[in-house]
Order: structure tokens, then C-alpha cells, then sequence
């Protein structure tokens, strides 16, 4: 799946997110590309996946922001939670930044589920292969 | 003195103040109060020199001098020193060494050696209850609103100022806090006849720096102006009698 | 050939006298040129026949189709061997006045100046140098050139020799692999701690630095030692191509920190591959400055073999004018409860482009494992340019990698609170960008981070090459 967006009128605002769930055994890839070419403009992308046991995700998010885009804010986050084993994730966040007067930056995590956030939730009395669903239910809402 | 004179501001093209003119005379002290988003930081900001604050007409005049387009150091080599509201962190700058650099540059003629001055310094902010090892960390990077504001006040301490401007210095500071460091500023005002512009929202502030004038801002322009009882009468009534 | 005679040359020459004047290989690469240089350098068969293998695949290789601009290297125009002793020296006239402006706002001794603009070619304090050195051997270290361990300690060497960086590795470390001369070889054995940092700034031993540099250390189990190479000053050079390889083993429990200062002059390419293999609970520290050179490309790489093993890389790139910093680091996590720390802080300025690129690979089985990157980039005005290429790879799942990468110039409200100060901004900038690469330069003995921040300073004044 490629995704591209443009931002090339002044002030202008996009967000791109996408929740993810990849299903055991599945091989999912994503490319995302924000080019931002117009002043004062603003981009925020925002991806959560879940990878199920067996499962194979690939995101790709880029960032450009030409000389143009004077006083643009871009922002970009992958989050990703493996879950069980055999669960593999690649994150590629890229940022290419020719104008100074901007503000970029990007967050990636690919790990776990918070074992304090599992713990929690089984101290309430849930069982564990619920508590794991219930987070990566809320995770992805 | 400093007169600001029928200032009229705008921040990214919207109009912010309107005609706005008070004088900054030696040893007096101002209130500025009103309800947020009236322009309080705006004239405190604008005084100081920031740049995303545009003069759109009037002018600052220091002792005779036009100093309305100034470039925020050429006001403070003139006297004016403005303790933020939310002062920023400046991580890998280390806090003594900052002081040092400010101490050389307003005191120039002083032949105080670098470890005299930091027993200075170990002492004036142990009286203004600054942990010790805050001094050798980068400036204000991860301290606290009230630790932020005590550094503001080391600050001041060391470059000497003629013209405070304390934009909310009281908050995030508990009552014994507050206490220390309103006498500590007291007493460098009176010792160098210094003007103080207050901004505040609390009146306990007021009983250590007595203002000899209030002003009341209100939507950018100054809807009542009295002496220190009307600091009192917007306490117990609010903004809107 | 510019040359007269040597002894053990390929018969074809016809050469006989043993007599050994100042030597030069022709311009270009061939197999007899390698083939000369390892006669040269009186070599056995085996490092023969490794540098005749690594010279096909030099041949073989493309170059790199990612990265900086690499089209205008003329494989053909560079001398791949020149004696270091006999190196020619260029007159004082000849050094660009901008490296000799520098030389004197760093403060740079008359003496030392004239070796780092290759008027002399050689620097040494016998003094310093001479009682450093017995007190090494007494501890069993062994810290000597390249060329010189391949004779004294052959089997030594040949145990660890092209085992990390192997010779079909990349373009550069083939070319190395073929022509390689100089370079350190370090030796820790067991549980020793080297207090002192070893060195091969100028005022140890100028034959550690060379276009083609080869440098091995070896930190057997529990052992500790602290290598700085390059200096701050730039180091004017009319060699155009430094490709240098670094291997380092960090054994069970063992340390080596690794700190770099490289600020050759803007008309060098840089190409160097760096890689360490660390074992059980063993650390690796790697501290890059990179200043100076046209172009770099220079990725620390760490294999976290063993179990609990960590590495760390902390780089500083400043890329201003025509300069192109392609720099970063790798992190390849093989065993469980292995870490991983990686910060980089580029600042770009004047036209200057400087990239970050980075791989962390967590495979299966390395449970437990942790890696955190963090990025931040300073542009500094509208001319300059800067980019990010992480990947993260995780196929653990109950590995974790975080990675953060921010990209800005210098904030408005930092600077007019410095400036509101009394502070003028050219001030306040460099308080900024001083603060900036703090946690970096700290890192570094006392002397180098001094030079390091004075030379970012000036960079900044835009008074220097």
C-alpha cells in the first residue's frame, strides 16, 4: 500500500493515520510519503499496527519538506506491538529537511506489550489472554 | 525612567494591545493585573524586546533614549531584565557557567575571581532555597515551575537590574517560597532603586511589593488604573465591578 | 615508475639493489602495484594473496548507489603508497590560508602547526612517548603500528585480521583491504585496564595516520582501554581519498571506548568502515566527531554477539559549505539481553548537508533485547540541508527498539531569552549550539572537547575552512 499527500498550499493541514492489524501469517507493507512545498503548512502522521504471531509488517514513512515550506511543522509516529513470537516489524521513518525554518521530527517503537499495562489489567481479573485483547483492542481504537 | 508611550501591539497580524502608556519611574512599583489573555505578558514581552511582538505604533523611551526597536540584549545591557512566566530550558548550557558569563558582562570593572563568585552564588541561592546540585545542571532542563522561577531570580541577582519586569514570578511558589524570594527582590529594588513592573493574578504578592500603582487590563487597553487598594477591591470583587 | 631501487621487487622489474631511497608507486591501482607494495613492505605470502583477493573484489564491486556523491573520485589519479618517512613535505606558502587562520584562533603551537599542514612529516616527543610505552609493555599491552604487529606478531594478527570487515565487505574496505598501510594494532590481555587513553594524535606517532589505514585492537576478557584518534586541527591533506578500516573485538567482560576527531580538509573523501564484535556482558563505546573532510561516509558498526553485550555511539557531524556528512551507526543484535544506545547530533550550516543513517536489527532469539536512537538536527539558516535514513528492524518480539529523530533550527524563544539576557545573538547561537552537542563532547578527554567547541564556534563565525 503507497500512500502519497502533497501539501502544497500555504497553510495547509493534513493528517494521515492508519491502524493496522496483521493477522498471523499475513505480510503487510506500508509507504507513507508527506511532501510539504507551500509555507505555514502542517502534516501529521500517526500509524499503529498490531502484528499477530507469524505475522511481517513493513512501514516506510517519509518526510520532505522542500525550501519552500518555510515555518511547516511535519510529524510522524510509528507504533507498533509484536505480539506472541514469530511476530517481525520494520519501521523506516526518513526525513529529508531543505528549509531550516520548520519544525520535523518522528517517533518509531516496535516492541511488547507494557507488561505493566498487562499486569494491571490481570490484578483486575482478567485473564491474561483477555487482558492481551483488551489492550490491543484499545490500542488500535 | 521608561515611558512607555500610547504602545499599540500585534502578534502574528492580530492587534493584541491598544495605546498603551505607563511610566517606569525609580524605586515605584507597578501592577499590571486583568484576566488572561488581556495583554499582560504582551506588555511585558513587548518591553523586553521579543521579536514575534510587533509595535505597530507609540514608543518605549529610556531615559530620554528611543529604545521602542531595540534588539532584546541591547535593553538588557540597558537595565531591563524579564523574569518569564515559563521560562525556557536551554539543555547542555550549565547553569554556573551561564551566571559567570552574565556577571562578566554587566559587571566588567569587578575583580571577583571565579571561585569567589561561586561562593557568592553557593550563598545567595541557598537564601533563595535553590538545591545546591541545580547549579551544575543544564539551565532549567527538567526543573520545576517554582525551581524555573528561582532561577529567574538568581538571574537577577547577578546582572543588577534598574527595571524588573516579574511577569507571574509568584506562581508555582509556595507560601514560604514566596515569602524568601519577594524579600530578596525587595531588597535589591531598594538597594538599587530599581522600577518593577509586576504582573500577577494573587494579591499576597502585593504585601511584599507594595505597588504604587495598579493598573487593570482588559481586552489590550487599560480600563482602570488606582493605587494599591484596587490591587485588594479585584481580589474580593473580581475584574468585572 | 618515480622510483629507484628496492629489494624483493617482482622479477619482471629486474630491480637488485637493496638500497631504499624515497619511494612512490605509480599513480593508479593494478595488481602489480599491490603486488609492489607488499613487497615493499617485505610481506609473507598470506598478506599477499589477502590483498590480491580484496583487490578483484575492489574491482568487482560497484560503487554505492545510496549516499553522497562519490562520481568525481578518479580511482586513477591517486597514489596508493608513499613510505611515510619520505612522505613529501609541501612548503609552509603552499598550506591554504584558512587552515593557517585556524591553526592560529585554535592556539596551535608553531611546531605542531607545521606537521599538521605536512610541511613536516613527522611529530614526535620521544620523552612522553618513550616511558609510555615501557610502562604498556610491562602490563603485557601491545600497542605498535600496523605494519610492525603483521611481523612481530603474525599469528596474533592473523586470528582477528579481516574477520569483522572481511574484504568483500564494501567497495572501500576491498581498496583497503588491497593497498592498506599504517594503522594501530592494540592488544589487551586479560584484566588489564589501561588508565591512560591511547593515542595517535600527532604527538605520539604520525605513521598511525595515513589515506589507507588499518587499525585492529583486540580487548581480551575483563580488560579496559580508552583509543583517540584524529585532532581537531584540521589536517591539511593533498591525498583526496582516505578509506580506513577499524575492527575491534571486545572479549567477555571487556571495555574499549573508541573516540574519533576527524577533521581532514574539504577536499578529502572519507570512506571508512568501522565494526566491533562484542561478546558476553562486554561494552563498546564509540565517539565520532566528524568536522571536516568534502565528504563522509562513516557508520560505527556494533555486533552484539553475546549475551547482555552493549554498545554505544555518540556522534557529532557539522557539515558546513560544500560538505556532505553521511554518517551514523549500526546496531546488529544477535543474543539475548543485549543493549543498544545510538545519539547523533548534526548541525548544518552555511550550505552544508548532513545526513543520518542508521540500521537497528534485533533478530529472533535476542530476547529481551533494548535499542534507543535519538537523532536531532540543527539547521542553522535556509541554505543548508538535512536528512534522516533509520531503519529499524525488530523479528523479536519481546525485543524493543525507540527511535526519535527531530529536525529544527535554533529555537526563537531560547534565543531571546539568551539575548534578553544581554547576550548579543551571535552569542546566544553559539551558547545554543555549544549546549547542543553537550552531552557529546563531554564525552571526550578535556583538551579535545575544548578545541571541539572552540572549532564549532568558529565554523559558526564563518571564519574558517
Amino acid at each position: 500500500m503507497k500512500y502519497q499527500q502533497i501539501l502544497n498550499q500555504p497553510h495547509d493541514v493534513q493528517n494521515f493515520t492508519k491502524n493496522i492489524l496483521v493477522k498471523s501469517g499475513e505480510t503487510i507493507n506500508l509507504e507513507s510519503i508527506m511532501e510539504f512545498t507551500a509555507p505555514h503548512t502542517t502534516g501529521n502522521t500517526l500509524i499503529k499496527a498490531v502484528v499477530m504471531p507469524g505475522g511481517n509488517l513493513t512501514l516506510k514513512g517519509i518526510i520532505k519538506i522542500k525550501k519552500t515550506a518555510k515555518e511547516s511543522q511535519a510529524f510522524l509516529k510509528h507504533s507498533v506491538l509484536l505480539i506472541g513470537t514469530d511476530s517481525r516489524a520494520v519501521s523506516i521513518p526518513e526525513l529529508e529537511i531543505e528549509n531550516n525554518d520548520v519544525h520535523a521530527s518522528h517517533a518509531s517503537a516496535i516492541g511488547p506489550v507494557d507488561p505493566d499495562q498487562l499486569f494491571y489489567l490481570m490484578s483486575r481479573g482478567f485473564s491474561r489472554p483477555v487482558a492481551l485483547d483488551l489492550i490491543i483492542k484499545s490500542f488500535l481504537a | 525612567m521608561i515611558q512607555f508611550k500610547n504602545i499599540s501591539v500585534s502578534v502574528d497580524k492580530k492587534s493584541i494591545l491598544k495605546d498603551i502608556t505607563f511610566n517606569l519611574k525609580p524605586g515605584r512599583i507597578i501592577a499590571l493585573m486583568g484576566p488572561n489573555g488581556s495583554g499582560k505578558s504582551t506588555i511585558a514581552l513587548t518591553l523586553a524586546g521579543h521579536p514575534n511582538y510587533l509595535i505597530t505604533s507609540g514608543k518605549i523611551i529610556l531615559d530620554k533614549k528611543d529604545i521602542t526597536n531595540f534588539s532584546p540584549d541591547k535593553k538588557a545591557n540597558l537595565g531591563i531584565f524579564l523574569s518569564n512566566q515559563s521560562p525556557v530550558a536551554i539543555p547542555g548550557l550549565n547553569v554556573k557557567t551561564f551566571l559567570w558569563q552574565i556577571f562578566k558582562k554587566f559587571h566588567p570593572d569587578q575583580k571577583m575571581s571565579l571561585s569567589e563568585f561561586r561562593s557568592w552564588l553557593s550563598f545567595e541561592s541557598d537564601s533563595l532555597g535553590i538545591k545546591s546540585e541545580l547549579l551544575d545542571r543544564s539551565l532549567n532542563d527538567g526543573f520545576s515551575g517554582g525551581e524555573r522561577k528561582k532561577m529567574e531570580v538568581l538571574q537577577m541577582l547577578v546582572s543588577a537590574p534598574k527595571y524588573l519586569i516579574l511577569d507571574e514570578i509568584d506562581s508555582g511558589l509556595d507560601v514560604d517560597a514566596l515569602k524568601t524570594i519577594s524579600l530578596r527582590i525587595q531588597k535589591l529594588a531598594q538597594d538599587l532603586n530599581s522600577a518593577i513592573l509586576i504582573i500577577t493574578h494573587a494579591p499576597t504578592i502585593l504585601e511584599y511589593l507594595k505597588p504604587d500603582q495598579v493598573l487593570v487590563l482588559d481586552k489590550g487597553q487599560i480600563k482602570t488604573s488606582g493605587d494599591a487598594s484596587l490591587a485588594q477591591k479585584i481580589v474580593t470583587s473580581g475584574f468585572q465591578s | 615508475m618515480s622510483t629507484t631501487s628496492y629489494k624483493k621487487l617482482p622479477y619482471e622489474y629486474g630491480f637488485s639493489s637493496p638500497e631504499i631511497s624515497v619511494f612512490k608507486t605509480q599513480q593508479g591501482i593494478s595488481k602489480d602495484v599491490v603486488k609492489i607494495i607488499s613487497a615493499i613492505k617485505d610481506e609473507d605470502d598470506k598478506m599477499l594473496s589477502f590483498r590480491l583477493r580484496a583487490y578483484q573484489y575492489f574491482i568487482d564491486q560497484p560503487l554505492p548507489t545510496w549516499g553522497p556523491n562519490l562520481s568525481d573520485i578518479n580511482f586513477d589519479n591517486i597514489f596508493y603508497y608513499l613510505k611515510p618517512s619520505d612522505k613529501e613535505s609541501h612548503k609552509w606558502e603552499d598550506v591554504p590560508t584558512d587552515i593557517k587562520n585556524t591553526y592560529d584562533k585554535l592556539g596551535i603551537p608553531e611546531a605542531e602547526k607545521q606537521y599538521l599542514g605536512g610541511v613536516k612529516a613527522q611529530y614526535e616527543s620521544e620523552v612522553i612517548y618513550g616511558s609510555l610505552m615501557k610502562k604498556l609493555s610491562d602490563q603485557g599491552v601491545i600497542f605498535c603500528g600496523m605494519d610492525e604487529a603483521l611481523k612481530k606478531y603474525p599469528k596474533l594478527v592473523w586470528q582477528y585480521f579481516g574477520k569483522i570487515v572481511p574484504p568483500d565487505d564494501n567497495k572501500f574496505a576491498s581498496l583497503n583491504s588491497a593497498v592498506w598501510s599504517g594503522g594501530s594494532f592494540i592488544y589487551i590481555p586479560k584484566n588489564v585496564h589501561v588508565d591512560l587513553p591511547l593515542q595517535t594524535y600527532f604527538r605520539i606517532n604520525s605513521q598511525k595516520m595515513g589515506q589507507f589505514e588499518r587499525t585492529l585492537i583486540i580487548a581480551d576478557e575483563g580488560s579496559f582501554v580508552h583509543y583517540i584518534e584524529g585532532c581537531t586541527a584540521p589536517i591539511y591533506s593533498t591525498d583526496s581519498l582516505h578509506a580506513a578500516v577499524v575492527e575491534v573485538f571486545v572479549k567477555k567482560n571487556a571495555r574499549v571506548r573508541y573516540s574519533t576527531i576527524q577533521n581532514w580538509s574539504t577536499n578529502v573523501y572519507n570512506l571508512v568502515t568501522k565494526r566491533a564484535q562484542i561478546e558476553e556482558n562486554g561494552v563498546m563505546e564509540w565517539v565520532d566527531g566528524n568536522l571536516g573532510s568534502k565528504v563522509t561516509m562513516k557508520y560505527p558498526s556494533n555486533i552484539l554477539a553475546g549475551r547482555g553485550a552493549h554498545a554505544e555511539v555518540l556522534s557529532i557531524a557539522v557539515a558546513s559549505g560544500i560538505q556532505h556528512i553521511d554518517a551514523g551507526a549500526k546496531a546488529i543484535h544477535l543474543a539475548p539481553n543485549t543493549t543498544s544506545r545510538i545519539v547523533s547530533k548534526s548541525i548544518s550550516l552555511n550550505g552544508g548537508h548532513s545526513s543520518y543513517r542508521g540500521v537497528v536489527y534485533i533478530s529472533k532469539g535476542a530476547t529481551n533485547a533494548r535499542s534507543k536512537v535519538v537523532c536531532d538536527a540543527l539547521i542553522l539558516d535556509k541554505n543548508s540541508r538535512s536528512d534522516t535514513y533509520p531503519i529499524n528492524k525488530n523479528s523479536e518480539s519481546s525485543a524493543f527498539i525507540e527511535h526519535e529523530a527531530t529536525v529544527s533550527k535554533i529555537g526563537q524563544d531560547q534565543l531571546f531569552y539568551l539575548m534578553s539576557r544581554g547576550f548579543s545573538q551571535n552569542e546566544a547561537e553559539a551558547m545554543i549550539v555549544n549546549g547542543f552537542v553537550e552531552p557529546i563532547v563531554k564525552e571526550l578527554p578535556m583538551e579535545y572537547s575544548l578545541e571541539l567547541n572552540r572549532l564549532i564556534n568558529l565554523q559558526m563565525e564563518g571564519s574558517v575552512a
